[in-house]
């Protein structure tokens, strides 16, 4: 699904360039649930942010599903990216103007779903995640978990084929950490692709497959307790 | 998806209230500004389209070389419009106007003093369009002794009652009898009669006489005809005409004259709608428009407009950053680019729909006192509903996509990664962009401010320059040839009086009167180098100290002399152009009366006994030109010159006794300074159009300023609250803070000082005596837009520099 050859990324300060990833190789397959792990600084949200298409690399080779992403057009990156991939940050990042509701319907808008069929689906996934009753409350009336799920709930709702979630638990006491986790599980039992960042061995455990970053380099692969 | 752009915009204005207020205020006052003056505007440019005819129809002018002098000039010779009709074929029509803007008129014990009385040709009503409600138009006016009257005129003399058939006095003319009654005439023409006479009936109009012109002439060409050609064939049709006459009075040829750059004669033929917007005849039928006012204050119209959209701008992009994180929230989960920024622009899209429901309603509130303030009669079914509509729309769209443009580019180029790591995104471009912004409103604020000040000097200089002749305590009595012979008893009885000092009786003051306007020859000698046109004043011996002129050389015209009905007194102007040193003794060649009707050359002779100082009998746009005055019996008007503070007991003492004298005569009287600063109307009106302009873009750019100072305050906060830490006083934060706004003023005060000199000198050029452009209306200006700017951001500004630094920094 995922096939990234000698991925580059640095940045330019004056004269100076800055490496986050030196030559990442990295392939990850259809139905895979990845963990990637290293220190802090180590270029692990770099890595997913390359990979939801949400910052370009600057050298190698990222193909999805074999088209080259590193030559579209920043137009068509956001089509593959609208109907493919699913965020969720560590710090939630709901909009703070939008109801839970509209929040979740955000992305089919962008998709240009059909007004019946987005009640339908966001009616399905406050059902899901049993929010029903908070669907007309704002981000900063919900708890961290409940805005978090809410923010699982929206990467989900346009059934992407990937899930990327970078330190999704980060912010959450150890119990909503689990629930969510355990949401990511079922959801790569039926068949979505799931990455995430984490410093959690306890969350890794839940994934089929870790791979180490230090300092812009892949260290190691790993096979997870799970896989 | 567009409603749901709405949606989240109307979300986010309704959560920022004052941005959204702010916004909402300024782009109101910008498309109410707007739609006034498009309103004003779209009636400027449309005078006289109401006549059918319209595109055909022309106004024969001709700019005249004589005497050294240029002149523009409206009307021609009795005999000219035929001329044109048999020499040119292209001209299918014409029709003469002979205006008469005082005259008297009554019926019974009923009388008015008519300033809109006009004789024509019976082609009249054919060649424009002035529909009759009573009556045959052309009949009427083929017959002598006819007359039409407006609706209005008809309702004034008669009441309820017919006015066909009922007679009217005009006058000094006789008996006239109403033939017909028209439509009042719209207000957007350039001329409106209310008494129309059969040309017929003038004696002037019917002679054969080269040599006098006081016909307004138009002509109707055929369909196709070029008015160029006419133009070019002029002056040798003429020469056919008057060649001989031309050569009895000077003594060689017209082409000769032509030929040695004495004499220049040119024909232009204004076409009839443009006459209100570009026709500047030293005599007009009323007062025209001005197309550089037209283009002027559209231009500020569209300032204020721009104004209120940077405004606009500057806030929405230094709210950017606040929504920073919103953007690339909304890309992470699959928004593109231009789904954002359709996002963004829905904001000022809707800010602009709201303004302009409000400006509407605003308009229809303001509208009476802007038709005050221009003098105008607009009213919003003056222009069709499409017109509206495109009007709406062309607002909506140019505010929204000026507005709404950069901000949505800007935001919607953020990069995802970047603002949902560190919050908000490095604005270095955005704000030297609010800089200039901010630079723009001022330059517009400061140029705006000038031009008031510009104009108000020019007024106040023609107010308080000295014009060579005192106009306060002067009191006017008009219509004074109604009291016929007693006008002299009446004169003398006042004097009586003590708070009266002088009096004097006569046609001519420094203000408009009845001037008449001729060649007069320097030393009797009839040729072309001793030919001066001046303007004459027929006046009485106390005309002199009535008005406080002062002589230079010579003495009054005094009863004691018999001879003085043949001497004059003369200005230095034309002493000056008749190269005289010594004026007094001089011979000055004046044509008689008699000799202009019978179109031949006999001179009357008149010595000159004294030189008046010069003074300004015409507004400061001309230079002081040559003038006689002489001994006349013209009671028109009686000015009286009263002891300072008892004008209102003179106005008492002069109403009794004209009741007394003349009960059944209108009482009708002014002040000569009241008058004199009604010569400076049209600057006035200028001047108080500008000032409004400046309080709206002052005042928007203000409320800009306001909630920019408000964000930079914000923003600033943590850094002064740093430097307060490490010891800053308060002065010195405030110091540092206001510094900025100080700068961006300076630079734009700057940047106005140049275009302002341009445009005053470009205003000015009007005038033949300009007002001194002095420094202080920049310092005025530079003043007045520094102390606004400051007062507008120091409350923020104070906030920023007063507040507790441990609370800043603790919530940052
Ligand atoms: N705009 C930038 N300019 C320069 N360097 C940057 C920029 N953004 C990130 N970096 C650097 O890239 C490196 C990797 O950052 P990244 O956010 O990918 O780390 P991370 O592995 O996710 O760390 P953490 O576990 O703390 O989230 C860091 O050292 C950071 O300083
Ligand atoms: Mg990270």
């Amino acid at each position: 699904m995922i096939r990234l050859r000698d991925i580059t990324r640095y940045y330019t300060n004056g004269f100076v360039k800055t490496f986050v990833l030196r030559g990442v190789r990295l392939d990850v397959a259809e139905g895979e649930f990845l963990t990637i792990m290293g220190p802090s600084g180590a270029g692990k949200s770099t890595l997913l942010h390359i990979l939801g298409m949400l910052d370009a690399t600057s050298e190698g080779e990222y193909y999805f599903h074999d088209i080259p992403v590193h030559e579209l057009t920043e137009r068509r990156r956001t089509e593959l990216h609208q109907q493919n991939i699913g965020f969720v940050f560590q710090s939630y990042h709901l909009i703070d103007d939008l109801t839970v509701y509209e929040n979740l319907e955000t992305p089919l808008l962008y998709k240009k779903v059909k007004a019946a069929e987005r009640k339908s689906l966001v009616a399905d996934m406050l059902d899901r995640f049993g929010i029903v009753a908070k669907k007309d409350l704002f981000p900063a009336q919900l708890s961290g978990g409940q805005q978090q799920l809410v923010a699982v709930a929206r990467a989900m709702i346009i059934h992407p084929r990937l899930i990327l979630a970078d330190e999704p638990t980060g912010n959450l006491n150890s119990k909503q950490g689990e629930e969510i986790m355990a949401l990511f599980r079922e959801l790569n039992r039926a068949g979505t692709t799931i990455i995430q960042v984490t410093h959690s061995e306890k969350n890794a455990a839940y994934s089929h497959r870790i791979i180490h970053l230090c300092d812009g380099w892949v260290t190691g692969h790993q096979l997870a307790a799970s896989g | 998806m567009w409603l749901r752009h709405f949606h989240s915009s109307w979300r986010y204005l309704s959560r920022h209230k004052g941005y959204a207020g702010l916004n909402i205020i300024g782009l109101t006052a910008g498309m109410v500004t707007c739609i006034l003056i498009s309103l004003w505007v779209w009636d400027e440019q449309h005078y006289d389209v109401h006549h059918l005819k319209a595109d055909r129809i022309y106004r024969a002018t001709r700019q005249v070389r004589f005497g050294g002098v240029d002149a523009w000039m409206g009307t021609l010779e009795p005999p000219a419009a035929a001329m044109f009709r048999q020499e040119f074929p292209e001209v299918e029509a014409t029709v003469r106007i002979r205006h008469y803007d005082a005259c008297v008129v009554r019926t019974g014990p009923v009388v008015f003093k008519e300033t809109r009385l006009a004789f024509a040709d019976p082609s009249l009503f054919d060649m424009f369009t002035l529909p009759l409600l009573q009556g045959d138009g052309g009949g009427a006016l083929a017959e002598p002794r006819r007359l039409l009257v407006s609706r209005t005129s008809a309702r004034k003399y008669f009441g309820a009652g017919d006015a066909v058939g009922r007679t009217l006095t005009l006058d000094g003319m006789g008996d006239f009898q109403i033939a017909g009654v028209f439509q009042d005439m719209p207000a957007a023409g350039h001329f409106h009669f209310d008494l129309i006479g059969s040309m017929t009936s003038l004696a002037e109009a019917r002679e054969a006489n080269w040599t006098t012109s006081n016909f307004y002439t138009y002509l109707l060409l055929r369909p196709g005809a070029d008015p160029r050609a006419i133009e070019k064939k002029y002056v040798q049709v003429m020469t056919k005409h008057v060649g001989p006459l031309f050569e009895s009075f000077f003594g060689k040829s017209v082409a000769q004259a032509i030929a040695d750059g004495q004499f220049r004669l040119q024909l232009i033929l204004q076409p009839l709608r443009s006459i209100h917007l570009h026709s500047k005849l030293r005599y007009e039928f009323e007062p025209n428009g001005d197309a550089t006012y037209v283009y002027l204050f559209a231009v500020a119209a569209l300032l204020v407009l721009g104004v209120a959209v940077v405004n606009y701008v500057n806030l929405a992009t230094a709210q950017a950053i606040g929504r920073a994180r919103e953007v690339g929230i909304r890309k992470s989960i699959g928004a593109s680019r231009s789904q954002l920024a359709l996002q963004f622009l829905a904001e000022p899209f809707m800010l602009s729909l709201l303004a302009l429901g409000l400006a509407m309603s605003l308009v229809v509130m303001v509208l009476p006192l802007f038709n005050e303030l221009t003098g105008k009669t607009l009213g919003l079914s003056m222009i069709a509903i499409s017109s509206w509509v495109a009007l709406g729309v062309g607002l909506i769209a140019v505010t929204s996509f000026l507005a709404g443009g950069y901000p949505a580019l800007a935001l919607s180029a953020f990069q995802p990664v970047r603002v949902l790591k560190s919050g908000w995104c490095a604005g270095g471009r955005g704000h030297w962009l609010r800089r200039s912004l901010v630079i723009f409103q001022f330059t517009v604020s400061g140029l705006l401010i000038i031009g008031v000040l510009v104009v108000s000097r020019q007024i106040e200089y023609a107010q308080t320059k000295n014009l060579g002749y005192e106009k306060e305590q002067v009191l006017v009595l008009d219509n004074a040839h109604l009291l016929g012979i007693q006008a002299d008893a009446f004169k003398n009885e006042m004097l009586g009086d003590p708070r009266i000092t002088h009096a004097t009786i006569s046609g001519c003051l420094p203000v408009p009167s009845s001037v008449f306007n001729y060649t007069a020859y320097a030393d009797r000698r009839i040729d072309e180098a001793h030919a001066i046109p001046v303007s004459g004043f027929q006046v009485d011996v106390d005309y002199l100290p009535t008005l406080g002129l002062k002589l230079v050389a010579g003495r009054n015209f005094s009863r004691a002399h018999g001879t003085d009905d043949r001497a004059v007194i003369v200005n230095r102007a034309l002493a000056r152009q008749c190269g005289w040193r010594e004026p007094v003794g001089h011979k000055l060649g004046i044509p008689g009366d008699d000799a202009i009707n019978r179109g031949q050359v006999v001179l009357d002779e008149y010595t000159v006994i004294g030189v008046v100082d010069d003074f300004h009998f015409e507004t400061l746009h001309s230079t002081i030109r040559p003038l006689v005055l002489r001994l006349g019996h013209q009671p028109e008007l009686i000015a009286f010159r009263f002891v300072a503070g008892s004008a209102e007991e003179v106005v008492t003492r002069l109403r009794q006794t004209w009741l007394r004298v003349a009960p059944d005569q209108p009482f009708e009287y002014y002040f000569l300074d009241e008058r004199f600063d009604s010569m400076y109307r049209a600057e006035d009106k200028v001047r108080r159009v500008l000032a409004v302009f400046v309080v709206l873009a002052v005042g928007v750019g203000c409320l800009g300023l306001m909630g920019l100072a408000a964000f930079m305050a914000e923003r600033r906060a943590r850094e002064m609250s740093i430097r307060k830490v490490c010891g800053a006083s308060a002065a010195d934060v405030l110091g540092r803070m206001l510094r900025e706004f100080v700068l961006l003023v300076c630079v734009a005060n700057a940047l106005a000082l140049p275009l302002a000199v341009y445009g005053a000198n470009r205003w000015l050029a009007q005038y033949a005596y300009p007002a001194p452009l002095g420094v202080g209306l920049f310092v005025v200006s530079f003043a007045l837009t520094l102390v606004v700017a400051l007062l507008t951001v120091a409350w923020h500004v104070l906030q920023v520099a007063r507040a507790d630094p441990v609370i800043a920094l603790r919530y940052e």
